[in-house]
């Protein structure tokens, strides 16, 4: 049993089904690549990635490489999920897409500028972006949750 | 470490022991009694087992019975706390010889053959054995004090000294902490053993006494610089409890005790805004950024030559000196030994050092530091940057900044330099007598086997060569030169006023007198510049020394030996002589005509002369070429030891 909707709101939950496809399918095209440039960095044995005085910088991008692949895969799976279920438009949908994306953009974006510029063991200051982007990513993912839950009370 | 891994067994036993214990109790609440019994019974069994195997490997510690230990306690935290947050410093630190300065013997430490080697030396016979990780040597008992035949015993080797240039090894002497020197240590140049006396310049022992077998030498004197935070803690010759907060030179020796270090830097705002605003952080040490003075004391600690403030030696013997980085030297119960009327075992007579491995002292008197802001590490670095393309063994050879083998050293300061480099040097600018160092910071030191640049700068002065006998930079090169030339060319020159010179010195190179008649440090040096190619290129060519060389094949002197035995097999026709300078004696005494025959063949096959006489620079004064044999009888034999 589907919620009731109107062409306008079927409208706003497929642009966003669609929103989340593209970014989904796009940032694992970008973070594969990342696998790779790094792959191509350990092949080369490139010093400024693989010297021991580098090591944030490696752990850095290994984890914007995992993670950006990692939120690109969930960005499909939240898409495939609204799809999925048919579901109208709601305020938590609202609320997780943007939190899902800004998550998607801080999270590896910060773990990237963070292994850019380091101080010795620790990261350079972007990696202030990461914990946000994670809080985003919980509150994405506890909105899903919640709404789907929500959902199946009702 | 061992304790960790050690208490990671037992925990890794327990919860093993755990999960198989759930496992158990789940499988008998879902399967049949019977096999649920079974399989339960066989779960809770396996789960002991390793709870038992966890037990018995866990908290035994490594062998560290009868050697110093290490106490993380006082506020140090040793270097693997350091690594996770200084990767960069850690590795190039770990790729130092300072690290290895003493090192717990393992196999992946020993560099030595222990594979049943047999040696002997000074009267004594030893057996280095093997036994799985752990290496043990045969000796006559070191305690044994009565008449006759010492019994022998085995005494397990728990302790290395070096990895560059010579590893020594140290022994469980059987008491408390307390450990001995095993007289033989391994040559890394020459991948063998050798009597660890024969290393340095010291009087052979007469006939008949055998080598002497001390104990406890580590423990109340090495511990001062080989370790970190030493503790001696002794309370008789043969009882000491000795502990370290690490052993070898490591992060703490030079930055101090780093608990609070750590402990404030566990705050990531703190660590940001110290990387913002660059300033050096108040909670742990950097000499590099100590006032110069202070900052070269980290360094001269260890690389000075110093005795105990009176009254220091006691507690030192309890706890170690008081001096941290940053301390003054001279207020933490240490005295600094400077200038003439030292010891002549560690000085010239003019008060210039003469060991290796005490260059602060030097540096102390160089106008560069008395009047500048020269420091160890204006040259020095102890760790490698990240952008030095050097491979990190050769910057760890002698841990100079880039670039600080070259004049650059010194025209960053004496910029003036650059430009009239050879009104300056009267050499070519490309030449090895425009280098700085090779006139003002020459190699007038021994150590390690090898001659080492003096650390007080100054300049060349034949007057000075002559007063306090040690060699002048110009002669230092061409050792075909008298001094009386290197004299009047510095008062060409430089303006220098000439000295008055003993015939003897105005007729004869001074490394011929020095080989011939001079005392075994002498020898030593001038054999030692023999072998160093700038010197061979400039003295007229290098088909000369052999002869000379050769007078010390059959030296006294083990370390004499070894030098001419490495400066003989670089000169012409030579590189392949049979000669081991710790060979039997008869052989050694047959070797200097063996080869002074041979370097008189080759010359004569080749049509050369044989005459010495050009290197006479006064050859109608009454020495004729005959002084050379004459010389040779009137060699300095009084007892010389270099105290390096």
């Amino acid at each position: 049993m589907t919620d009731p909707v109107d062409e306008s709101e079927a409208g706003e939950v497929s642009a966003r089904i669609t929103r989340h496809l593209r970014f989904g399918w796009w940032a694992l095209l970008v973070f594969l690549s990342l696998g790779l440039v790094l792959e191509g960095l350990h092949g080369f044995k490139v010093g400024w990635y693989l010297d021991v005085g580098n090591q944030a910088r490696r752990l850095q991008w290994t984890l914007a490489h995992a993670h950006g692949t990692l939120l690109g895969l969930i960005n499909v799976a939240f898409g495939l999920t609204l799809r999925a279920l048919q579901l109208g438009p709601a305020g938590w949908q609202r609320v997780a897409s943007a939190c899902l994306i800004a998550a998607s953009l801080l999270l590896p974006g910060g773990f990237f500028l963070g292994g850019l510029f380091i101080y010795d063991g620790d990261p350079g200051l972007g990696a202030l972006l990461s914990p946000l982007g994670g809080a985003l990513l919980m509150a994405a993912v506890f909105a899903t949750a919640h709404g789907l839950v929500r959902r199946g009370n009702a | 470490m061992g304790y960790v891994l050690a208490w990671m067994a037992v925990l890794e036993g327990v919860l093993t022991a755990l999960v198989l214990g759930a496992a158990g109790a789940l499988a008998l609440l879902g399967l049949p009694r019977g096999r649920g019994l079974a399989l339960g019974t066989a779960v809770v069994t396996a789960g002991a087992t390793a709870l038992a195997v966890g037990l018995a490997g866990g908290p035994l510690p490594p062998s560290q019975a009868g050697r110093p230990i290490e106490v993380h306690a006082s506020g140090y935290v040793s270097s693997d706390t350091c690594r996770a947050c200084h990767p960069q410093n850690y590795a190039t630190w770990h790729a130092s010889y300072h690290r290895s300065m003493t090192q717990v013997a393992t196999p992946e430490t020993v560099l030595g053959d222990f594979d049943g080697v047999e040696l002997s030396a000074a009267g004594r016979r030893y057996r280095l054995v093997r036994r799985g990780d752990e290496f043990f040597a045969e000796l006559d008992d070191p305690e044994w004090r009565l008449d006759g035949a010492p019994p022998r015993v085995t005494r397990q080797i728990v302790m290395t000294t070096g990895s560059h240039h010579l590893q020594l090894y140290w022994y469980a002497s059987g008491h408390t902490r307390v450990v001995g020197l095993f007289p033989f240590g391994h040559f890394v140049d020459d991948d063998g053993w050798f009597p660890v006396r024969g290393n340095f310049i010291t009087p052979p022992l007469p006939p008949g006494v055998k080598e002497p077998l001390p104990l406890g030498q580590w423990n109340r004197a090495c511990i001062t610089c080989h370790a970190v935070r030493g503790q001696p803690h002794a309370s008789g010759p043969l009882d000491m409890q000795t502990t370290t907060a690490e052993l070898g030179v490591a992060c703490e020796a030079c930055h101090g005790p780093a608990a609070e270090h750590v402990r404030a830097n566990r705050d990531p705002l703190r660590r940001y805004l110290g990387y913002l605003d660059g300033e050096p952080d108040a909670t742990i040490v950097d000499p590099s950024d100590l006032p110069h003075a202070l900052g070269s004391q980290v360094c001269g600690r260890c690389h000075a030559v110093w005795g105990y403030a009176e009254g220091e030696e006691p507690s030192v013997q309890r706890v170690g000196i008081r001096y941290q980085p940053g301390d003054d030297l001279e207020e933490s119960g240490l005295v600094l030994f400077q200038g003439p009327g030292h010891d002549p075992g560690m000085f010239w007579p003019d008060g210039m050092v003469r060991i290796g491995g005490r260059e602060y002292t030097g540096q102390l008197d160089s106008p560069c530091y008395q009047a500048g802001e020269l420091s160890c590490f204006s040259c020095h670095r102890m760790h490698q940057a990240a952008d030095d393309p050097r491979p990190t063994r050769e910057w760890a050879d002698d841990q100079l900044a880039r670039g600080m083998r070259s004049n650059e050293a010194c025209t960053r300061c004496h910029a003036g330099f650059r430009e009239d480099l050879e009104q300056h040097t009267r050499h070519p600018p490309d030449s090895s007598g425009s280098s700085c160092y090779n006139c003002h910071m020459p190699y007038t030191s021994l150590a390690l086997r090898k001659a080492i640049r003096s650390h007080q700068i100054d300049v060349p002065s034949a007057a000075a060569d002559l007063a306090s006998g040690r060699p002048n930079a110009c002669n230092g090169c061409h050792l075909d030169k008298t001094l009386a030339w290197t004299a009047r060319h510095l008062a060409e020159g430089y303006g220098q006023p000439v000295p008055e010179i003993p015939q003897l010195w105005r007729s004869v190179p001074g490394s011929a007198i020095d080989i011939l008649a001079g005392d075994a440090a002498d020898r030593a040096l001038a054999a030692w510049s023999m072998g160093w190619a700038p010197a061979r290129e400039a003295s007229r060519g290098d088909d000369w020394m052999a002869v000379f060389l050769a007078v010390l094949l059959d030296d006294p002197y083990d370390a004499v030996r070894y030098h001419a035995r490495r400066s003989l097999r670089r000169q012409p026709g030579f590189a392949d002589f049979a000669y081991e300078f710790m060979g039997p004696p008869d052989e050694r005494a047959a070797a200097p005509r063996r080869a002074t025959d041979h370097w008189v063949d080759r010359r004569t096959a080749a049509g050369q002369s044989t005459d010495l006489g050009f290197l006479l620079e006064d050859p109608d004064a009454a020495l004729g070429s005959g002084i050379f044999a004459q010389l040779r009888l009137q060699r300095d034999d009084r007892p010389v030891a270099i105290k390096e």
